[in-house]
Parts: C-alpha cells; structure tokens; sequence
C-alpha cells in the first residue's frame, strides 16, 4: 500500500485529498519536494480518460524524471476509483472527489449527458502548492498528448 | 469513522487491509474482486479505445 496516511501540514495547498481508505493526504510529505501533477478525468466509464491515464502511466518514468508525482481524480465513488486504478494497473492514486471539492475548486464542474462531471483537466503544482500549469479540455474529448504535455512541463 | 469500501458500513473493528483500502468481511473483498475480474475480463486493451 502506497502509505499517504497523515495530516496536512503547514502549505499553500487550497485543498484537501484523501486516499480512497479516507485518510488524509498530507501533500508536502507525499510529494517529498516534488511537483504535483493532478489529472482531473470524467469517470470509469469515460474510455478517452482511461486511454489518457494509461498513455501517462507508460510515460511515469518521464514525468518522474521532471520531478513531477501524479494523482488522478474524479467524481466516481471510492470503490470505482479503486477498481479503476487496480484494472488500469496505475502506480499512482486514483482518488474519489465525488462531493465535487477539488472539481468545485478549480469550476471544473461541468454536465454531460445530465451527468454532472469534472473537465477533463491536467493541473500542475510546485510542491507549496502554487500553481505552474493547466490545460482545461474544451470538449469532452479535447485532452493534451502525453508527449506534448511532457514537452510543455519539461520547459516550466 | 473507516468505511467499507463496497458496503459502506462503519468499521469498528475487525477491519480487513487489502486493495489500499478496507472492507467489513470476505464477503466484500470476494464481491471487490469479483468486480475486479469482470472489469478485467470485458474489456479488450487493443480494441477499446
């Protein structure tokens, strides 16, 4: 188990996540210095997140080398979230926002097919939690390559 | 309060570990895994998506 049990600490992070076994992720010491990279998805359902989060798992060791950890998110429910990290055989979390929080956050929500939804979203933090980059998806299906979005982060 | 996963109960005591997360009995990580395993079986990687 990938141990992000703690409390949040002293940070400039304007939100909380919580592991699918609700604890709290205590973000300065999960990221150890790093980056975060949040990829905000629509839901297990949605085939174009599930390709998207897979392209960026093949690519983890890029973005690891950018100093940069992820951690996907959407509106699905703790156990979807889990099954879907464990099916998609993710090294990174695959956490449930399906009180809207985080979405809300950001005004991420948005309605498809009567289902309120996030954007497809990728946001990037430095690891005080001031943000360094995004890219909102203007449609459904509008999501950055994985190779152009390496690209983009590696000159930030 | 730790919840299951698959039924949501509250957990008080005789939680199970497994999968990152908790459960209230075997009977919620068979259905977990059950769950797991028809995703796994339906769905073709090369054809998807």
């Amino acid at each position: 188990m990938t141990s992000l049990i703690g409390t949040i600490a002293a940070n400039m992070f304007n939100f909380e996540l919580k592991n699918n076994d609700d604890s709290v992720i205590d973000l300065p010491e999960y990221l150890n210095q790093k980056r975060l990279l949040i990829v905000f998805f629509r839901g297990a359902w949605c085939n174009y997140c599930k390709k998207q989060l897979k392209e960026i798992q093949s690519s983890i060791s890029e973005f690891d080398k950018l100093n940069i950890k992820i951690i996907a998110l959407s509106c699905d429910n703790k156990l979807n979230s889990n099954l879907l990290k464990e099916f998609l055989k993710l090294d990174y979390p695959v956490l449930s926002d399906n009180d809207y929080k985080v979405i809300d956050s950001f005004n991420f929500r948005t309605v498809y097919k009567g289902k309120e939804v996030s954007k497809p979203a990728i946001m990037l933090f430095d690891n005080n939690g001031t943000e360094l980059y995004r890219y909102v998806g203007k449609e459904y299906d509008d999501r950055i390559e994985t190779n152009e979005l390496l690209k983009q982060l590696s000159n930030l | 309060m730790k919840k299951c996963i698959v039924c949501e109960k509250e957990l008080n005591e005789n939680i199970i570990d497994k999968h990152d997360v908790h459960f209230c009995s075997e009977e919620c990580v068979k259905n977990y895994e059950e769950k797991l395993k028809k995703l796994s079986d339906v769905v073709n990687w090369d054809n998807c998506c």
